[in-house]
């Protein structure tokens, strides 16, 4: 059985919708996402930025079911093309992590198990997603060194054969991404991929990606915190706060007049090469995913989030443009 | 901007690094990841080491940390020689006063370890003589100065986001009052006005402490922010030295020069203050043969005949600012 590469929409490469996402521990139940829906078109760049915290890693993971065992989807559906991934079989999940797309995972080292080269490692990836071409051993190896090659990584031998504690941080992010690249055909999920890297590789590295993104007509979600990198690589940004989408507009729209007041806030804060350090102190205790606070999330925080309404009602999806929405009652009525 | 800094008002020496090397052996041949280095850092102050990735940053930290020891050369710590002391030979003091935070917080952490759990151990080992209600009281404040809540002091570090972490880390480092603090890749997973509560933090305990810092990023918004001197390395050298405030308006290697004009800004007024562009281009050279000459040679868009053949020496080019490169060298 394969996945359909013919019946689709172009504007929906990728749609969530609705997902709920909880995490169990020992005491407690954690909300981490509530009610999130999100769209990817077919080669369109999509950012996702948001408090620490906010959930991004956990919707990244529910896309491609591989969150920890304590985490579960409760409701929702995630549709690629047109299979709906939570209801579809094992094989056809499989296939879609293993040739379709690719993620770039947060936590380089996690990603990487420690008893493995990075041979190994790549080795594995590119069997799975050449899987019908019938490529021996020695033809992936070269195709593992051109991948190295390409991330920037100096002596790909040294590295292919090396264990990931020799490597630098940077070298294991670009291990990482060497991997993603390898099964993404599609889309590349990229969650934090270049924090490790100095600034110049960063920019041959996502010239790299932005040149790929181009040839295989790639898609991209791509999260960070650095929110120069968000400008430059994006089209389109969703903002989170809470496990809640709060704002959706496109790139340069946000940067030049961000609408919620919690993407105010983020804007204001962000270290900036002009200006010394400000740093703003929210009012009222960090979000707790175990008691939500009613109405709209973001209200125990927000500099205007006194009104009666914002402390009752869950704030709807406005749109205040044809293709920007937020979600706060300051622009409702 | 910010002001620019006097070397004298410090004049207190804390750590010197004096021609270190750190080789590692490997199957393909011997890395050079370190490969003479020499730099002060002077009490009270926060020295930025920024550059390649790979360039030995980390592997800089580790030495002066006791993880690795030197293949050749020094660190003193307050004039003890420390480089060639591994951290199990290291009395409980020094390991106190020398503490880190580091890249990947997911794996500096025991997973199976409650938050709670991490910081006790921590104040226990280095504050024996607390009571078990002082040891809550200092784990409290510590939450509060880094800006995590009681609620999180019962999740395993799995259980945190990326940044969450990232501040445990932190706190830990703190719990033992250290006297030099090294820095590595602190805020790079945290959104960012958790970024900007971080370093007003630490500059808040830098202060009242007259704590140290080295600071080893790839933030130049962050370094711009809190250091005062910079460090620039590539391939296992320093190839540029000098305070913050010369390095932003003044750079004068072409590294430093492709490092500050590569970086991603949020507005056009930001673009507009960074060095003209110089693209960054060219094979990121190995750290087994390094190339001959200056290693930028091969990346460097302005090399000439010499950069292959000669390597160019750290010199002082104007007071205080060192730069490895033959375009500059010559001109003096
Ligand atoms: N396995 C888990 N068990 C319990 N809680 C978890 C687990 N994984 C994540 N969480 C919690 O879920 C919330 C969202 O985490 P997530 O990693 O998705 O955030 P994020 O937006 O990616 O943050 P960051 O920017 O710091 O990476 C956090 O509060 C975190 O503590
Ligand atoms: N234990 C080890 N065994 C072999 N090689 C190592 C070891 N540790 C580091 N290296 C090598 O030393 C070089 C420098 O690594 P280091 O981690 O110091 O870089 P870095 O400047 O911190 O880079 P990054 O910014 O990517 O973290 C790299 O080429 C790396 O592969
Ligand atoms: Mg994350
Ligand atoms: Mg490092």
């Amino acid at each position: 059985m394969q996945v359909s590469d013919l019946v689709f929409d172009a504007n929906r490469l990728l749609t969530v919708k609705n997902l709920y996402v909880k995490y169990k521990s020992y005491w407690y139940i954690y909300h981490v996402l509530n009610d999130i829906s999100i769209n990817v078109g077919l080669g369109e760049k999509i950012g996702i930025i948001g408090e620490s915290g906010a959930g991004k890693t956990t919707l990244l993971k529910s896309i491609l079911q591989v969150l920890p065992i304590n985490g579960k989807i409760t409701s929702g559906e995630i549709f690629y093309r047109d299979v709906n991934l939570l209801k579809c079989s094992k094989q056809i999940l499989l296939e879609i992590r293993r040739k379709r797309v690719g993620m770039i995972f947060q936590d380089p080292l996690a990603a990487l198990n420690p008893v493995f080269t990075i041979k190994d490692h790549l080795l594995e990836v590119l069997r799975y997603a050449n899987e019908t071409a019938n490529i021996d051993k020695s033809d992936l190896i070269n195709i593992a060194l051109d991948l190295l090659r390409d991330t920037l990584i100096p002596d790909p031998e040294r590295i292919l054969n090396s264990y990931p504690f020799q490597l630098s941080g940077g070298m294991r992010q670009r291990i990482v991404i060497a991997m993603a690249l390898a099964s993404a055909r599609e889309l590349l999920l990229a969650d934090e991929p270049t924090t490790n890297l100095d600034v110049t590789i960063q920019a041959q590295i996502l010239k790299l990606i932005g040149e790929l993104v181009e040839k295989r007509g790639l898609s991209m979600i791509l999260i960070s915190h650095a929110l120069g990198l968000i400008r430059k690589m994006t089209e389109r940004v969703y903002v989170m706060y809470g496990g809640n989408i709060i704002e959706e507009a496109p790139t340069f729209k946000l940067f030049n007049e961000p609408l919620h007041p919690y993407t105010q806030l983020l804007f204001k804060t962000a270290p900036k090469i002009l200006e010394p350090l400000s740093s703003v102190e929210l009012r009222g205790n960090p979000l707790d995913y175990r008691n939500l606070p009613n109405g709209c999330v973001f209200h125990p925080r927000c500099p205007y989030g006194d009104s009666e309404v914002c402390r009752k009602v869950k704030p709807h999806q406005v749109k205040v443009e044809k293709d920007r929405t937020v979600y706060c009652h300051i622009y409702g009525s | 901007m910010k002001e620019p800094y006097e070397m004298k008002r410090c004049d207190k020496t804390i750590l010197k690094v004096e021609h270190l090397k750190k080789y590692f052996n490997t199957q393909k041949g011997t890395v050079r990841a370190v490969d003479d280095i020499s730099f002060n850092v002077f009490k009270g102050e926060t020295l930025a080491i920024v550059g390649e990735s790979g360039s030995g940053k980390t592997t800089t930290a580790n030495v002066i940390l006791g993880r690795y020891t030197a293949t050749e050369g020094s660190v003193f710590y307050k004039s003890i020689e420390i480089g060639s002391i591994s951290l199990t030979m290291r009395p409980i003091w020094l390991r106190r006063e020398i503490q880190v935070v580091f890249q990947d917080p997911a794996t500096s952490l025991n997973p199976k370890k409650t938050v709670k759990d991490i910081i006790e151990t921590a104040i226990k080992i280095h504050y024996p003589q607390l009571n078990k209600y002082e040891r809550i009281e200092k784990m409290l404040e510590l939450l509060g100065y880094v800006g995590l809540t009681e609620d999180h002091l019962f999740k395993l570090p799995g259980e945190l986001g990326g940044g969450e972490r990232q501040l445990v880390a932190l706190a830990r480092a703190l719990a033992t009052n250290p006297t030099l603090l090294i820095l590595d890749e602190p805020t790079s997973s945290l959104d960012v006005s958790a970024q900007s509560r971080i370093l007003v933090t630490l500059l808040n305990i830098q202060k009242n402490k007259d704590l140290t810092y080295i600071l080893i990023t790839h933030d130049l918004a962050v370094v711009k922010n809190i250091s005062h001197r910079i460090n620039v390395m590539y391939l296992g050298k320093i190839v540029e030295t000098a305070t913050t405030y010369e390095i932003f308006t003044k750079a004068l290697h072409p590294y430093t020069q492709m490092l500050l004009s590569s970086i991603p800004t949020i507005s056009e007024e930001e673009s507009k203050i960074l060095p003209k562009r110089v693209e960054p281009r060219g094979e990121v050279p190995s750290a087994i043969n390094p190339p001959s000459g200056c290693r930028f040679s091969s990346r460097c868009p302005f090399a000439i005949d010499i950069c292959t053949k000669r390597e160019p020496l750290l010199e002082e080019v104007i007071t205080d600012h060192f730069v490895a490169c033959h375009l500059v060298n010559k001109n003096v």
